[in-house]
């Protein structure tokens, strides 16, 4: 590619695109802005350095983050870190699955103060979680990373990488089902038959993705 | 679902409390999402999903999830910026933006001395180079003698000095500016960084920390920057 | 004809006997002269302590217009290379001399509002005979009201060496600061 072959500019834009989500995902690790830029920073340095023998055999996004990763955790695991926690020992909980939420709108217009609330739950349930299981869920929301490079990404198996996804959706749903609990019986309708939650949106929504954003229904027209 | 004695059950699948035959683990759900469940479990998943509302509910709670986690990460304007400082130290450092060669490359050739004359093969050549080695030892004692007597050498001659002039519009009521003492430069030639940063807190802000080099390429010293990403600006 | 054989080695026997004489004369000689006097002359080290020491300021406003570096600025090699070399265009904006207190803080009022808040925090003696003088410096940049941009800046400086603080973004440019303890 053109940054490989010592293009600056076209190394300037692959930054200028990705340090969003890169940032992203490397707060979601180390938790402190500062850290997390540092991160970043350095990380897309190492990038850099290492094009010219930069032989694709995996995604550059792989690579990326896989510098991110490691970065990070060199940090998490200096002493005086009260992040110290990187992975929760914990397998999947065999006797919690994901919440049913019965009331679930999502291609409900759902105004901002209420799409604000939940955010603020999910966030809440996010900083919970240890920062690698963070890392994980990130890299696959944020940047849509498929399990096989998210393994690749952290140096574990493609299980692990799964099981540390389920737990953390597992979290994350138990605090959007909290959101929706709390609202009474007075909100919500049934989803069935409405054509944003048809079989054909579900299955476009689940195709396979590679390194592309997933829909949404809020995607769909 | 029944655990066989002895056999670990895997980790990473949860064992769902009284499912109805053919129908998706969560775990399976999330598979379907994320796009990563092979065919034909992906088909069965997706028929199933048709039918079953309490499914279609959990994979409408991951797509609120993680359209929230994308949004949230989109607008993290703090990470504006970063393109700016890591090509300023691509810029600023060559090093910094230098690749990386494999190991190989990096090796030198040994110096060697070129046609050197085989030594003869006899004492005498042996008693030849140590009263030479002695003789230099001697020359050498001769040396450090006579340079304890020597008077002081001139420090404003024997100490190279790079300069940085003040710029002439500088008053003359306030001392010129001093060229600066390279004899405070390191002895081995290391770069030496001017100003150290003692302490540093960006704030909210990105920054980055910069050694210009000042001055002549021979005296290694440096400028230090400091170099702040400044989103909200006046 | 064996002599000129073994004269390279001969060369070199003698070669590395005068290196060796002269670097115990230096080294020897280093030690028995009395220290020179520092090229960069520190305040007066004698009894009374120093407290103050005065400081150049240099406000630039960077810009990418073409106009190339102002004359009035001077000598400041740095500005044609990075970080500084992204922008093509340097304008003197001002130029203060602000005297620095230990302890005090004297403060710069700079072109887009903000303050700039400089602190003698402390003057380090030298280790030994021929080191200079230290100056520990503490520099902030807030907005009075407002945001700060700059929490803390602390350097450890001789006297006569520039550093700067740069980044502000100011009328389509950024400003850039430097600040020198003057001997």
């Amino acid at each position: 590619m053109r940054a490989q072959k010592g293009d600056a500019k076209a190394f300037r834009s692959l930054v200028d695109r990705h340090q969003r989500r890169a940032y992203a995902i490397a707060l979601g690790l180390v938790r402190d802005p500062n850290d997390a830029r540092e991160i970043v920073q350095e990380a897309f340095l190492r990038v850099y350095r290492g094009l010219p023998t930069f032989q694709g055999s995996s995604s550059f996004f792989t690579w990326l983050y896989r510098i991110v990763t490691n970065l990070a955790i060199d940090l998490i695991r200096k002493p005086g870190r009260k992040d110290a926690e990187l992975v929760d020992g914990q397998s999947v909980d065999e006797a919690t699955d994901f919440p049913l939420v019965s009331r679930i709108d999502g291609a409900d217009p759902i105004n901002v103060m209420r799409r604000r609330e939940i955010a603020a739950r999910i966030q809440a349930a996010l900083d919970a979680l240890p920062a690698i299981h963070r890392g994980v869920i990130l890299m696959r929301e944020v940047e849509g990373m498929s399990y096989e490079q998210m393994a690749e990404a952290m140096g574990v198996s493609k299980g692990t990488i799964m099981s540390r996804l389920f737990h953390a959706r597992q979290k994350l749903q138990r605090a959007l089902a909290d959101c929706y609990a709390e609202e009474g019986p007075s909100r919500g309708r049934s989803t069935s038959g409405e054509e944003e939650d048809s079989p054909g949106d579900e299955e476009q929504a689940a195709l396979p993705r590679k390194n592309t954003r997933p829909k949404t229904s809020e995607d769909q027209p | 679902m029944t655990m066989n004695k002895g056999q670990p059950v895997p980790r990473h699948a949860p064992m769902a409390a009284a499912q109805p035959p053919g129908s998706p683990s969560d775990l399976e759900l999330m598979q379907y999402f994320d796009g990563e469940l092979e065919e034909p479990r992906r088909s069965a998943v997706a028929a199933f999903l048709s039918a079953d509302l309490g499914a279609q509910n959990k994979v409408a709670g991951l797509r609120i999830t993680s359209a929230i986690l994308r949004d949230e990460a989109e607008s993290l304007s703090a990470a504006d910026g970063i393109a700016d400082l890591v090509m300023a130290k691509i810029h600023a450092d060559p090093s910094v933006g230098a690749p990386v060669l494999p190991p190989q490359a990096q090796v030198l050739p040994f110096p060697t001395l070129s046609s050197k004359p085989a030594a003869p093969a006899n004492d005498n050549s042996r008693r030849i180079f140590a009263a030479l080695g002695a003789l230099a030892v001697a020359a050498a004692a001769a040396f450090a003698l006579w340079g304890r007597t020597a008077p002081p050498v001139d420090p404003a001659r024997s100490t190279p000095v790079a300069a940085v002039t003040a710029p002439s519009t500088v008053p003359t009521a306030v001392n010129p500016e001093p060229e600066i003492d390279a004899a405070s430069v390191n002895a081995e030639a290391d770069t030496e960084h001017g100003v150290e940063v003692a302490a540093v807190n960006f704030g909210a802000h990105m920054g980055s920390i910069f050694y210009v080099p000042s001055g002549s390429i021979e005296a290694k010293r440096t400028t230090t920057v400091v170099w702040l990403a400044d989103d909200a600006g006046e | 004809m064996s002599l000129l054989h073994r004269f390279p080695q001969i060369a070199l026997c003698l070669s590395l006997g005068l290196s060796l004489g002269l670097l115990a004369r230096g080294t020897l000689a280093d030690d028995s002269r009395p220290a020179a006097p520092a090229q960069t002359p520190a305040p007066a080290q004698s009894a009374t302590p120093v407290t103050s020491v005065n400081m150049e300021v240099i406000v630039l406003h960077a810009t990418n217009d073409g106009t190339g570096i102002d004359p009035k600025i001077g000598k400041i090699p740095e500005l044609s290379k990075p970080p500084f070399s992204s922008y093509n265009s340097y304008k003197l904006l001002d130029r203060p001399k602000i005297a620095v207190t230990k302890g005090a803080q004297s403060t710069v009022k700079l072109p887009n509002g903000r303050d700039m808040a400089v602190m003698l925090k402390d003057i380090i003696a030298p280790a030994k005979k021929g080191d200079p003088t230290r100056y520990l410096v503490s520099t902030s940049i807030q907005k009075p009201g407002g945001n700060t941009f700059l929490p803390l800046l602390d350097v450890n400086a001789k006297a006569g060496e520039w550093f700067f603080v740069a980044g502000q973004t100011y009328k389509g440019g950024i400003l850039v600061i430097g600040l020198k303890v003057l001997p």
